[in-house]
């Protein structure tokens, strides 16, 4: 391809985005004669170039579009479908451009339905009733043969088009009419389409084509400060091909690696002649990089006036009002990175207006505005930038995600209940999850977020969602200002240094054995406890395989005077415990060998100030590669394991432990606690008789409270939260102790009022306190043994059916609960559940081929297995077995769920859903 | 003409090939000039921990990091055992685009060779020799084999680490 032909195609493709921005602006607010003007000279632009360069096709679209367009500036109404014809034209030659610049030629088609449609358009009489107050209609006299002359053969040569233009500049320039023109400016200044980064690509315009006529009319119409603010920059800028200056920030990256490694040398030596020359350097080194990163960086609003089409285009399709609202768009931020953002934002603003925002109808019926608002906004904060967008529609449904994160088997009911909405929310950007219950033409196909979330940690940024309910969603996303240079922690672990980027580190944290910041090991994997909350936490040398003095601490060390980086990635805080911290450097990232970007524990390598290359660490990989070798192993069990671990593992389970009234140590099942909290003593108040609390806006009952004595008041009480129905009921404790995973092996002979029995933990009697008053309503009795129920429960251990009774009772269902197959063989007749819900461990392999008996049998219930921790092998086994789901005992969010399907009348199997 | 003629025949059109000659446990191999950058001796090297054993670490080489290979390894399927008196060499191979480092024991000359030394390799070689040799070169005093490198550097299996 020529040169000339390579600039038009760049050039073209800026100009043509300018319009699609302009032309959503001009449809909104058609008085603005600046915009117009703006939109007319752009496309008149286009077809000269392309009638001077040959291209038929092109010019033969733009020569039709820019009729449309001077049409509207001769005082026809702006109708919405006019607009969207020449959107619509636009995306035509923008496919034409995108042929031209792939081979170089224009591709072979005919525009005549384009072209048909525009020229009615053109022809339309201007006297039909406009949509919008119509310009002033000075001008709409005087240009009305012209547009009869424009409307020729196909065929125009350059020069014809050159003289009709003339013309029409002519009839327009400055001249009596003028005031008409001038007059709206002061009313509507247009927004300044960033004239800084517009100025560079008109600079070629108007050398090339030299068309002092376009100017002619232009300048007049154009707000005075925005014409002088084009002319001054655009001579001062000059048009500069990317690669090179990606080459000269490859080479000013070189430039500090080696000033670092001099300064390096000289810290070592004490040379003062070498010195003053040195800092001089080191100074010039840091200026040229500012500089150079300078020229690198683009206003964001580049990326941005793309999306006020898509949305446009949206609100058509969707039949919404958005706003779109753009504030920052001046910011400057590093060109790569712009790239590597474009396609993440398209997609939040895309879900935004399919998602987030509701229809006109319903937001009216919400109380709010009628038309939707999305605002982009981006900021350079403390050496990052933001980009924020947000909406004001309906948020994202905190308890829809938890049920799904459920079903899918990313989380557990017990870790569920421990987090926080924000980390809640980020499970909508995992891979597949979409809330969205319709896949439509724009988004949810369950692509969307976790593209975003990749995308934008691939350049070392973070996303984060905030959500309120009803309210709106905002997607905040952190970048570095420039992917180049980085700031870097540099740590030791097992004798070898590495980075971790600054970007991610929260704290650098040291552990004590009794301190308050210590390292437990909880299930045989290490956790910090800091600031009284719970942090996994992986050792470098573990994940790396690194041998090292001392022992590591997956074998059960506890290793005291640690040292712990808290890295905060993706809502996740996590620790990575390193031998040594040794400094902070600013690195030049290098990419890592291809034969290594498979590994993602590293981000890439930099060679350090003494001349030494060492690996960056990227800590959510280092996190991610302990929680993969987790379901690796499960994934690998065999059958014999299989059964060993139905049978072994049958009643193992996380128990909380504490202190409540008297030394003895209790215990409840973690799956039956909501959360745990602390409230200050103070904030406790008693309400005849009844201790409550404000919890989550509401009174919250606290039972087994005992008023603090006057002083220390600031002290805090823990309090166990248990949801019930649609309540909480707290339990005040005087310590909580510990979590520990134990296999149950209750015996029930010890039951008093109050707990179902007791068990040895440690060497130590622990009562196990009896929660289903806490989770039931009270005053609900069992059916009477032939009447028909929903639930059978088919469960041999007393601990667990004393738990499932009131929970199943709780939600409302007729219940049966049963110790033995052999009892429930004889009562399933009697008493037709709709559902059985039963202990998958039985004696030998009785278990399953009850299950299969059952299936075989064809009008019996669907059959929910329980099982104290359902691997991927035991659910297909399950499946084949005929079970309708295979849930986990302390699952209780599942088996609800599972139950709920089958009495709902839901029909299709759940299967994967628990775990 | 015979099978074995004619493939004589084919690579005599070759004709002249520039090789550089590099050892590896006694063996003797031949590395095409065309693709080796240069010859340097490894001082400080960064192991990659966890990466695949063909790996042996990275290099600052003159401000730019270098991927090194253990040849050995990649040919042998086991590492290769170094005398630990002298720092190890390693030849600087170009491919697409990016550069690695081979380690190898010692490093000789460049030899000019024709096709006609030359026979393919011999049936009962290990599966990766086979896979990344052109073919033998018969010299005067020994054998040498030449390595396909593109088939080396393509192949090699790191994925699976």
């Amino acid at each position: 391809m020529d040169d000339l032909l390579k600039d038009f195609v760049v050039e073209t493709s800026e100009h043509l985005d300018i319009v699609d921005a302009e032309l959503v602006r001009f449809e909104r607010d058609p008085n603005n004669s600046a915009t117009l003007a703006l939109i007319f000279r752009l496309v008149h632009t286009i077809k000269g170039t392309c009638g001077f360069l040959g291209l038929p096709r092109l010019e033969h679209l733009a020569h039709a579009g820019e009729d449309v367009i001077s049409g509207f500036r001769d005082g026809k109404p702006v109708t919405a479908p006019a607009v969207t014809m020449i959107l619509k034209t636009i995306d035509r030659i923008k496919g034409i451009i995108a042929e031209l610049e792939r081979s170089g030629s224009e591709p072979e088609g005919d525009d005549e339905d384009l072209v048909h449609a525009l020229r009615a358009l053109a022809n339309e009489p201007a006297g039909a009733p406009a949509l919008v107050a119509a310009p002033p209609p000075a001008s709409t006299i005087e240009s009305k043969g012209n547009l009869s002359f424009q409307v020729l053969e196909r065929s125009l040569r350059e020069d014809e088009v050159t003289l009709d233009e003339l013309e029409r500049a002519f009839r327009d320039a400055p001249g009596p009419e003028m005031p008409p023109f001038v007059e709206p400016a002061p009313v509507a200044p247009p927004p300044p389409p960033a004239p800084v980064a517009e100025a560079p690509k008109e600079a070629p315009r108007k050398e090339k084509k030299a068309a002092p006529k376009v100017e002619a009319k232009a300048e007049p119409e154009a707000p005075e400060a925005q014409a002088s603010n084009e002319n001054s920059v655009s001579k001062q800028s000059v048009r500069v091909a990317v690669g090179t200056l990606d080459r000269l920030m490859t080479m000013v990256s070189e430039l500090v690696l080696t000033r670092n490694q001099l300064l390096e040398i000289a810290r070592q030596r004490d040379d003062a002649d070498f010195k003053s020359p040195l800092q001089r350097l080191s100074h010039i080194t840091a200026e040229l990089q500012d500089g150079v990163m300078q020229t690198r960086m683009q206003p964001i609003g580049s990326a941005w006036t793309k999306l006020s089409r898509v949305v446009r285009d949206l609100s058509e399709e969707l039949g919404k009002k958005i706003e779109l609202i753009q504030s920052g768009a001046e910011t400057e931020i590093d060109r790569q990175l712009l790239e590597m953002i474009k396609d993440p934002l398209l997609h939040m603003v895309r879900n935004a207006a399919d998602h987030g925002l509701e229809m006109p109808d319903e937001r009216v019926a919400a109380g709010k505005p009628a038309h939707g608002t999305i605002h982009l906004r981006a900021a350079q904060e403390s050496g990052y930038i933001i980009v924020e967008v947000s909406d004001d529609g309906r948020g994202i449904d905190v308890e829809r995600v938890k049920a799904k994160a459920l079903r899918n088997g990313l989380s557990t009911e017990a870790d569920i209940a421990r987090m926080s909405d924000e980390q809640i929310l980020r499970f909508v950007m995992e891979p597949g999850f979409s809330t969205a219950a319709a896949v439509t033409n724009i988004s949810g196909r369950g692509v969307g977020l976790d593209v975003v979330r990749s995308h934008v940690e691939q350049v070392g940024g973070i996303v984060d969602l905030r959500s309120r309910a009803g309210r709106g969603l905002n997607v905040t996303i952190k970048l570095p200002l420039t992917l180049a240079i980085a700031s870097a922690l540099i740590v030791e672990a097992a004798g070898q240094r590495f980075a971790i980027p600054q970007i991610s580190v929260a704290e650098l944290v040291r552990t004590q054995e009794s301190g308050e910041v210590r390292i437990e090991t909880l299930n045989g994997q290490a956790t910090l406890r800091l600031r009284q909350r719970l942090l996994p936490v992986v050792d470098v040398a573990d994940v790396l395989n690194l041998p090292r003095q001392g022992g590591s601490l997956a074998t059960g060390d506890k290793a005291d005077d640690r040292l712990v980086v808290v890295c905060h990635v993706g809502g996740h805080r996590f620790g990575i415990i390193v031998d040594s911290i040794l400094h902070t450097e600013e690195i030049v990232v290098k990419p890592i060998s291809s034969k290594l970007r498979h590994m993602s524990v590293y981000s890439g390598a930099t060679i350090l100030g003494d001349g030494s290359v060492i690996l960056i660490l990227e800590p959510a990989g280092v996190a991610r590669s302990v929680m993969e070798n987790g379901t690796r192993e499960t994934a690998a069990q065999s059958e014999a394991e299989l059964a060993a671990e139905l049978m072994s593992s049958a009643e193992r389970s996380l128990l909380l432990l504490f202190r409540a009234g008297g030394a003895n140590l209790k215990a409840i099942p973690l799956a039956f606690i909501g959360r745990l909290e602390e409230f200050e003593h103070a904030k406790i108040e008693d309400t005849g008789g009844r201790a409550v609390v404000q919890y989550q806006g509401r009174l919250m009952p606290i039972l087994g409270y005992q008023p603090q004595a006057g002083f220390d008041l600031e002290a805090r009480q823990p309090v166990l939260v248990f949801h019930q129905q649609d309540r909480e009921i707290g339990m005040a404790v005087d310590e909580i102790v510990d979590v520990v995973e134990v296999s149950i092996q209750i015996d029930t002979s010890h039951a008093t009022p109050g707990t179902v029995g007791a068990t040895i933990i440690d060497g130590k009697a622990v009562e196990i306190v009896d929660v289903s008053d806490l989770v039931a309503p009270e005053g609900q009795e069992k059916p009477a043994s032939d009447e028909q129920v929903d639930v059978m429960v088919i469960e041999s251990s007393e601990f667990f059916r004393a738990l499932f009774a009131p929970l199943l009772q709780n939600a409302g269902y007729r219940i049966a609960v049963l110790p033995s197959l052999q009892a429930a063989r004889v009562a399933i007749a009697r008493q037709k559940p709709s559902v059985i819900v039963m202990d998958l461990d039985q004696p030998g392999d009785e278990g399953f081929s009850f299950v299969r008996e059952l299936a075989e049998d064809g009008t019996s219930p669907p059959v929910i297995g329980l099982v104290s921790r359902a691997g991927p092998r035991l659910i297909e086994k399950g499946k084949v077995a005929g079970l309708y789901d295979l849930v986990g005992k302390f699952d209780r969010q599942g088996l609800m769920s599972s139950v709920g399907d089958v009495l709902g009348g839901y029909s299709t199997t759940q299967w994967g859903a628990a775990a | 003409m015979s099978a074995e003629q004619r493939m004589r025949r084919d690579m005599s059109i070759v004709d002249e090939i520039q090789l550089v000659s590099v050892r590896i446990e006694g063996q003797l191999i031949g590395l095409p000039i065309t693709s080796v950058r240069d010859v340097f001796s490894i001082t400080a090297m960064t192991p990659v921990p966890k990466a695949d054993r063909a790996v042996a670490g990275l290099v600052n080489l003159r401000g730019h990091i270098v991927t090194i290979l253990d040849l050995g390894y990649l040919l042998n399927s086991r590492r290769t055992e170094r005398q630990s008196e002298q720092e190890p060499m390693a030849v600087g191979v170009e491919w697409l685009g990016e550069v690695f480092g081979l380690v190898v024991d010692e490093i000789g000359d460049v030899l000019s060779l024709s096709g006609d030394s030359s026979e393919p390799m011999p049936a009962n070689m290990g599966t990766n020799w086979a896979r990344f040799t052109r073919r033998v070169h018969k010299l005067e005093r020994e054998l040498m084999i030449e390595i396909d490198l593109h088939a080396l550097l393509e192949t090699m299996s790191l994925q699976a680490a």
